[in-house]
């Protein structure tokens, strides 16, 4: 990282410590973002107070970055997983019944804005517009929670938001400009050879470096597949492939570890007979 | 993109992802091992993306021509480029992909077993036997092992051919291996056997197994395709029955207006649609949009209103047979649909420590442990649906018509009756012309529906063309959810139309007439459309059906299984939107 933005982020640190009740949530990731000019994109974002928003493609990182980003900046990290049903009490809160009286209880952005913490919008663009218009008087400059009924929340200097999204992804929608400018966007650029390699070495690190290298071979044949539109996405999954690494390591063959991992994962027969082709000229039967 | 196994393969290897033709001479010493199928010609593509990656197949054609200028017999050549050109692609590939040494031995097994190249005719085809026995021992049958002791005494032939072959795998470039496939077709394939030695007719019992099997790539003529061939001028085919000649081609357009109406598109508006559809396989065809013919077509003598009579007459007898059945059926399918869309739009609501409170439970308050005293709501997704029904209308549904017929209809109504807009077209191919007559639009009333009944299964059918054309409308439409959903016997099918041009694709028939159906659907899917497929077809080409939908399909088979699978299914599909 930068030394100026290593310092500043120092400064921010030491400016705004964690409540006791919220220690539990910073936590360290288990795995190191690769890339650093996106992280030093992202940290400078951050301490300008910004809110970010992550685009990109499958495997690039977006998960990733922000719980990185919630450690390097030693604050709690709360996640907001969007679906097509998600409203705004899921986001903010809703009423319940505690000590004799109705309460608020409060939703991963209202605890985020009470306890300083980053939260985790994830998949930003599968909630429909008007579930996210709850949205735009937190993420502006008006920093602040309305909850009808309730007093205002006020947003804790430290909080900031990190929405994910994968453009174009199924099932997705289009976000709407009012929300859009709300964020500071960044587009995730997908991972060359060399840092996929670094990637599945800190994730998996009993793997065998030939292993390793196929593994990542495939990873980015499919990938090239799915971006000409030949395949989907659904077989290009890095998760996938450090699950195959893992397993062979545990002995399994490398073949059927692949196939499980991966291969099986095409339910449609013409796909599967493509993916199983490429499956074949990395991994011997 | 329409891409079967063989292309897929070539791009992956060649890390060039540009769809793009072979070059001339590459195509030719290719075009036996494509033809073979299976692992041969998956294992093809493996070989021409390595060559293409190390040497570059413009490249490569570039020197075959030179020795094709130079009065080489390419018949002779390309088969010994070939063999170079395996042993240095897979040398170098290995490293960086294991599996390919598999996969060589795979075909190399499936070509010896089968005698897929017919080795097993010609001395000269002993010599790939032995070739590929060599590199992949017990590759090779009885048969095999039989006839290369015929090659006992040629010692110094075989070493030198090993000799020269090795060094394949030390190419540095294009030109290096051409020139050593050269060298091959001088020092031993054309000293040591005889020219013309490819045609010498081997005894009866030497050729038994390869007589028995079909010449790759011929087509078999079936009953069916037959049928096909019935529209005017089509008798005027040339010999082998596939390729029209262009008088004919010319008169389509006349005939089609005559038969089937005039087009509602511009013509502008046409030239957008076959620009941004005839592509690829489907190059240089046209399209017609067409309402159908007036209701005075159906009126007066002439045998072409006796024909339309008599196809609407057949389609409303199968009506009025199944009347009964068909009210039932379209009220099972229209009940299916509401019960769908009910419960889609339907708020669940459940008990919860959180959420809305509900005033009649506080009651419990101090009486219960756990007094669940809210209501969680979930919302569903109101979202609205568009459907768009095209029907397959070739020679091959025209067993079926009125079934086809009835069931369309009833489909229409149902989804009339609860308001869904949706269009049914149906689909032919004829010359170069695949033509989709509309029935009615997405907006028009339920009375419409009754035109299904005009529909007539006649020729050809580019399903592939037909899904992207008519995809092109649907995903205009401002419906959140967007479905398409096919009735056909699984068989696209345009080979009696499919005129050669040069440099163009292959025929619209078999594996890639189904390859290019395949993309299409997936091109829809990744678009956001839902698409799916209502098999009427044959058992033989159920597994058509299943590799072109996927899951998403379902079969008929009887026109009362049509109502409750119909629209369980839809049910499905609209409940999982």
């Amino acid at each position: 990282m930068r030394e100026d933005l290593a310092l500043r982020l120092e400064r921010f640190k030491e400016q705004w410590s964690v409540d006791a009740a919220a220690q539990g949530r910073v936590a360290r990731p288990m795995v190191r973002f690769i890339g650093e000019e996106v992280l030093n994109t992202a940290v400078a974002a951050l301490l300008q107070g910004e809110n970010l928003l992550l685009a990109g493609g499958k495997a690039t990182g977006k998960n990733i970055l922000a719980d990185n980003l919630a450690w390097l900046f030693a604050r709690p990290v709360f996640t907001a997983s969007f679906h097509v049903n998600t409203d705004s009490s899921m986001l903010i809160g809703t009423d319940t019944f505690t000590g004799g009286e109705v309460r608020l209880r409060r939703g991963p952005i209202a605890l985020a804005a009470q306890y300083g913490g980053f939260c985790v919008l994830d998949e930003i663009n599968m909630a429909k517009n008007d579930a996210v218009a709850v949205l735009h008087s937190v993420l502006d400059y008006r920093r602040l929670i309305d909850v009808p009924g309730y007093e205002c929340i006020p947003l804790h200097p430290a909080t900031r938001f990190i929405a994910t999204m994968n453009y174009g992804y199924a099932g997705t929608r289009e976000l709407n400009e009012a929300l859009v400018s709300r964020f500071t966007v960044i587009r995730m650029p997908t991972l060359d050879e060399a840092q996929l390699c670094e990637l599945l070495r800190a994730d998996v690190p009993e793997a065998a470096e030939e292993n390793i290298r196929r593994c990542v071979g495939l990873f980015l044949d499919l990938n090239a597949k799915a971006v000409n539109g030949e395949i989907s996405t659904n077989s290009v999954d890095l998760r996938g492939m450090i699950a195959a690494l893992r397993l062979m390591t545990d002995g399994m063959a490398p073949n059927e570890a692949i196939a499980v991992s991966i291969t099986n994962k095409c339910f449609d027969e013409y796909e599967y007979a493509l993916v199983r082709d490429v499956v074949m000229t990395r991994f011997a039967q | 993109m329409s891409i079967g196994r063989e292309e897929s393969l070539f791009l992956t290897v060649s890390e060039d992802h540009r769809q793009r033709a072979y070059p001339e001479y590459v195509q030719r010493m290719s075009a036996p091992f494509s033809r073979a199928g299976g692992m041969v010609a998956a294992y093809e593509g493996v070989l021409l993306g390595g060559a293409d990656k190390r040497f570059g197949l413009d490249e490569l054609n570039l020197w075959l021509r030179r020795y094709r200028y130079a009065a080489y017999d390419m018949d002779v050549l390309l088969p010994a480029a070939h063999l170079c050109l395996e042993r240095a692609v897979r040398t170098g590939l290995v490293a960086e992909r294991p599996g390919v040494s598999a996969m060589a031995r795979q075909a190399a097994g499936e070509i010896l077993r089968g005698d897929l190249l017919q080795y097993r005719r010609s001395s000269r085809g002993w010599l790939y036997i032995y070739d590929l026995a060599k590199k992949f021992p017990g590759a090779e049958t009885v048969e095999d092992r039989r006839l290369l002791k015929n090659l006992a005494g040629f010692d110094e032939m075989l070493d030198l051919f090993e000799e020269l072959s090795g060094r394949s795998e030390t190419c540095a470039d294009a030109r290096a291996l051409v020139d050593l496939a050269a060298l091959l077709y001088r020092k031993i394939l054309t000293r040591y056997f005889a020219p013309g030695h490819d045609q010498d007719i081997f005894p009866e019992r030497e050729t038994d197994e390869a007589q028995e099997l079909a010449e790759p790539g011929e087509i078999e003529w079936t009953q069916t395709e037959e049928q096909e061939l019935k529209y005017e001028s089509a008798g005027a085919a040339s010999g082998d029955g596939l390729t029209l000649p262009e008088d004919t081609l010319a008169s389509v357009p006349k005939y089609l207006q005559r038969n089937f109406g005039p087009s509602f598109r511009t013509e502008q508006a046409m030239r957008e649609i076959e620009r941004a559809v005839c592509t690829g396989i489907h190059e240089e065809r046209k399209l017609l949009f067409t309402d159908g013919l007036g209701q005075d077509a159906y009126e007066g003598t002439d045998p072409r209103a006796q024909s339309l009579r008599a196809s609407y007459e057949k389609n409303l007898e199968m009506l009025r047979t199944h009347e009964d059945a068909a009210r039932q059926g379209r009220r099972s399918i229209e009940q299916a649909f509401r019960n769908a869309l009910s419960l889609r739009s339907e708020p669940e609501i459940y008990r919860a420590d959180h959420g809305t409170l509900d005033n009649a439970a506080l009651w419990r308050v101090g009486r219960c442990a756990f007094p669940l005293l809210f209501e969680k709501i979930v919302r569903q997704d109101e979202s609205s649906v568009v459907v768009e029904l095209l029907i397959d209308a070739s020679g091959s549904q025209s067993v079926r018509q009125g079934m086809v017929a009835l069931q369309s209809y009833l489909f229409s109504s149902a989804l009339s009756g609860i308001g869904i807009p949706h269009r049914v077209m149906s689909y032919c191919t004829y010359g170069d012309h695949t033509v989709l007559r509309r029935f009615r639009d997405y907006d028009d009333h339920p009375e419409a529906d009754r035109r299904i009944l005009e529909y007539r299964a006649t020729s050809n059918n580019r399903d592939g063309l037909a899904l992207a054309a008519a995809g092109l409308d649907i995903k205009k439409r401002r419906e959140e959810h967007k479905v398409v959903i096919v009735f056909s016997d699984g068989l696209p099918n345009d080979m009696i139309s499919g005129r050669k041009r040069s440099g163009m694709p292959e025929r619209y028939v078999g594996d890639a007439a189904i390859r290019d159906t395949c993309s299409q659907v997936r091109k829809l899917r990744r678009e956001g459309v839902h698409v799916l497929g209502i098999f009427l077809g044959e058992d033989g080409e159920l597994e058509n059906e299943r590799m072109i939908y996927g899951a998403s399909f379902l079969r008929i088979c009887r026109a009362e299984d049509f109502a409750g699978s119909a629209g369980r299914k839809l049910s499905e599909l609209l409940l999982s939107l």
